[in-house]
């Protein structure tokens, strides 16, 4: 079940209705858990039984941690961790790593006989068992008390809101909330409903009207022009951040329509003016897993200088294999943690130096990194998106050809004529303009807040509604449901 | 370009207005929903249709010929003849031509194309009902004057399952616009009637009813609505296309004229397509004199079995043009005719076009003396 979709809308009436009738979580729980399990099973029943075996194991594993001795405890997680990557080694990588071994050999003049396996990508299988993971290295490292309830495992596990692109939810955020009592709060309720509403003009109207022009140039970039390709580059940059922010958005409403809190995702992104602070602001939740469960574990910046670097360039790489089975999510988490290095590596200079960055935005520095760190982001994209190898190359090609002839041309006072496009150029950055600089501003919003309890009921009414009148029918899935 | 600006305000409204200090009630905003979702359910009945439909190729098409005809110096004296099809009729038929080509042969006539690629029987029906309601008061008036006769178009596919090419066109502009209540509820019982496992598309028809009565994506296009864009009548396909295996489709013709042996069985699906028919009448019976079915010529054997079944499954006072002679197919029997064995392309659309005039020629008489009455109950009309 998409949430722009009209079966979602029934099924969340229908849940919420359910849900703040029953006289208590000893009802709520186990209905909450049902409905996710239909909200999963929608899509395809069959990965329900994947769903239910971990929750079996993280059940299993997080009881049996406090019961073990503290000589077994390590083994035993290590175990629990190794069977829950297991699973998502072989539903998401077993086919990339036939693929790949099988180019190998035939590039070296072999002959593998390796073909891919018929496997189903089960929705949102990273999102989970990430979960899981979190919730067993914590029972573990005893800052969380092994949930004894299997029911209230289960409703973390697969909260619907979260549950398919999610934002991640570590154990400890989410677990207490449900051994607390819920009250219905109708400022919460309808602060729940705001979000929605935000995040469905986000993703139904921007992402999915972006997606139409851009789906096209990516789906065959050869003979593509340069400026054509630059606007379909543009338009993801806009694309990815409406699609998963919007969505986020949607999930964090949708929780608290049903009283419980999810942590932010988002964080206007595109202001961020080195990557240190892109990482902070951008899939929080999934950057907030890797500092805690890989980049600490790993030593984080506890050790030699080297020996850092390596650890973010690591955890950056494990990152970007997670988004997808794919090179070109490799280049892009390599990219980005080489970048970071160089970022830490230029922070640490200044530190040293004693100039510290300026605090004013419309700053010559500020706007200077912002421009330079926004470019690094806008190309990592590109093997993101593209669909091969190749085509990320041809689309870089393009760039530097186009980039080397427009300088030419601007050396030589030949302007040239832009390719037409069938999308007006503004179009592409105006919502994305708006939300950054004026949404993204706390200053501004703080200055020319109106408060009004009537005028919110009605911009919330309204944003809904004119979501739906601008809305794409094309229903573009959610980008991040592949992952 | 404007447009784009409205949802940007609107996001930016849900940014800068913040709830006062005093606790926020449901029951207060849900009537606001309400209200605002009542104002969105009463534009859609009482706004003029002309603001209210996006830009589907229907409306586009439909739009097109209404302007053909308003044109048309004297049309309340002459027949009107209507064509509706699917892509066989699209691209084969070119109407400048047809027209011509009748007058030629003494035959004066306004002709109007009601034709799209993939349209199923009700997405023609809606195209109808459209032309009929974007006509205004006189002109309908005098259209019901004036001898109206329709040209429909027999084709397999569609009168096997009514609402063909749904599924691929779920979630589109296309398919919204069409499923309207009424013409939804009738499709309903139409694939109730002709196909078996139904559940599912049920429920999708359900939803894009409602996504129709809703409005929902109207201004997904971020155009300004025009009143008329499609003015060009006829596109035809330029060349073979590329994976048409010509030499096998010809040959498996060939052998079907000279077969000894019966050919299978086919049996006409009457209930759905029946009920697209007991609709037109419904609606449009007191306006069309006669109704007459064509089948254009196909390469395809199976295709043109089922046309040759068609045409003895009519009851003696029904009017059917084709299925096209042999003699006449054997014209056709040139690869750059066809773009598949359904199609032709440009080349070979003025033939097909040649065709039609021809039958129609010879069956004029016939066509003005028959009037329309519909039969029920197991029988086609």
């Amino acid at each position: 079940m998409i949430f722009n979709t009209l079966p979602f809308f029934f099924f969340l009436i229908i849940v919420l209705i359910v849900y703040w009738s029953l006289p208590s979580d000893r009802w709520r729980h186990p209905f909450l858990f049902a409905a996710n399990f239909f909200f999963y099973g929608w899509w395809n029943w069959k990965c329900t039984g994947l769903l239910f075996t971990v929750i079996v194991i993280s059940y299993f594993a997080g009881r049996l941690l406090e019961r073990t001795a503290e000589l077994h405890r390590k083994r035993l997680m290590v175990g629990a961790c190794s069977l829950l990557i297991l699973i998502l080694g072989y539903f998401k990588y077993t086919n990339f790593f036939l693929e790949s071994l099988h180019t190998a050999f035939t590039k070296m003049g072999g002959t593998s006989g390796w073909t891919t396996l018929n496997i189903i990508l089960p929705a949102g299988i990273s999102f989970y068992i990430f979960q899981a993971l979190s919730y067993v290295v914590t029972v573990y490292r005893q800052t969380l008390v092994a949930e004894k309830s299997f029911i209230r495992l289960g409703v973390y596990l697969s909260f619907f809101p979260h549950l398919v692109a999610g934002p991640i939810i570590h154990a400890p955020t989410f677990l207490p909330q449900l051994q607390k009592k819920r009250y219905f709060d109708s400022s919460f309720f309808i602060e729940g409903c705001r979000k929605f509403a935000l995040g469905f003009l986000y993703k139904a109207v921007f992402a999915d009207h972006l997606a139409a022009f851009v789906n096209p140039i990516f789906e065959k970039v050869e003979n593509q022009a340069a400026l054509k390709l630059f606007g379909g580059c543009l338009g993801f940059y806009g694309q990815i951040y409406f699609d998963f922010a919007g969505y986020s958005l949607m999930a964090i409403g949708v929780a608290q329509l049903l009283g419980y809190t999810l942590p932010e995702n988002f964080h206007f992104p595109y202001r961020a003016t080195s990557l240190i602070d892109f990482w902070r602001r951008w899939h929080i939740s999934l950057s907030t897993w890797l500092r805690d469960y890989v980049y600490i574990p790993l030593g984080g910046n506890r050790c030699s200088l080297p020996r850092n670097y390596a650890n973010i360039i690591i955890t950056m790489f494990l990152g970007g294999m997670w988004h997808g089975a794919s090179w070109n999510f490799l280049l892009w988490g390599g990219i980005h943690g080489v970048a970071l290095c160089l970022n830490h590596l230029w922070q640490r200079s200044r530190e040293s130096a004693g100039n510290d960055m300026s605090k004013e935005f419309f700053s010559f520095s500020n706007i200077s990194a912002w421009l330079l760190t926004q470019g690094i982001i806008f190309l990592c994209w590109i093997p993101f998106r593209a669909a091969t190898w190749s085509d990320t190359l041809y689309i870089m090609h393009q760039f530097f050809l186009g980039i080397t002839r427009f300088s030419y041309a601007l050396f030589a006072l030949k302007i040239p004529t832009p390719a037409p496009c069938s999308l007006p150029w503004a179009l592409l950055i105006l919502p994305l303009f708006f939300d950054t600089a004026l949404l993204g501003s706390d200053r501004l919003r703080s200055r020319y807040a109106l408060a009004s309890n009537t005028a919110f009921y009605v911009a919330i009414s309204i944003a809904l509604l004119l979501g739906l009148l601008f809305m794409s029918t094309g229903m573009v899935p959610f980008i991040y449901f592949q992952f | 370009m404007i447009l784009v600006l409205i949802p940007i305000l609107a996001m930016l409204a849900l940014g800068f207005i913040v709830p006062s200090k005093t606790p926020l009630k449901l029951k207060s905003f849900l009537i606001t929903l309400l209200l605002c979702f009542s104002v969105l359910l009463g534009l859609r009945f009482l706004i003029s249709s002309k603001w209210f439909y996006p830009e589907a190729d229907a409306i586009t098409h439909v739009r097109g010929q209404v302007d053909h005809l308003l044109h048309t110096p004297g049309w309340q004296k002459k027949p009107v003849l209507i064509l509706e099809g699917s892509s066989a009729t699209e691209f084969g038929i070119n109407p400048e031509l047809l027209e011509k080509k009748l007058a030629e042969k003494g035959i004066e006539v306004t002709l109007l194309k009601f034709s799209l690629p993939g349209a199923n029987h009700f997405e023609r029906l809606f195209m109808m009902q459209f032309f009929l309601r974007e006509l205004g008061k006189i002109p309908r008036d005098a259209l019901k004057q004036a001898p109206v006769i329709l040209l429909s178009e027999v084709f397999d596919t569609y009168d096997q399952n009514p609402i063909h090419f749904f599924f691929k066109e779920s979630n589109t502009q296309r398919s919204l616009v069409w499923l309207e209540p009424h013409n939804a509820l009738m499709a309903w019982k139409a694939l109730k009637a002709t196909l078996q496992e139904n559940k599912n598309l049920t429920w999708i028809m359900l939803e894009h009813l409602l996504l129709n009565r809703f409005a929902v994506g109207i201004f997904s296009t971020l155009e300004p609505l025009c009143y008329q864009k499609k003015v060009s009548q006829f596109c035809p396909l330029q060349k073979t296309k590329g994976t048409f295996e010509y030499t096998k489709t010809k040959e498996a013709f060939e052998k079907s004229t000279t077969a000894t042996h019966a050919s299978e069985k086919i049996t006409i699906p009457l209930p759905g397509w029946m009920i697209y028919y007991r609709e037109l009448y419904e609606q449009m019976g007191t306006m069309i004199h006669t109704l007459v079915f064509y089948a254009l010529p196909v390469l395809e054997v199976q295709r043109r079995e089922y046309q040759t079944a068609f045409a003895a499954a009519l009851p003696p006072h029904t009017v059917m043009l084709g299925p096209a002679s042999l003699k006449f197919m054997k014209i056709l029997l040139q690869e750059n005719y066809w773009f598949d064995g359904v199609h032709p392309t440009a080349a070979g659309a003025p033939l097909f076009t040649e065709w039609l005039a021809e039958e129609i020629a010879s069956h004029w008489s016939e066509i003005r003396a028959t009037r329309w009455k519909f039969s029920d109950e197991g029988s086609i009309p």
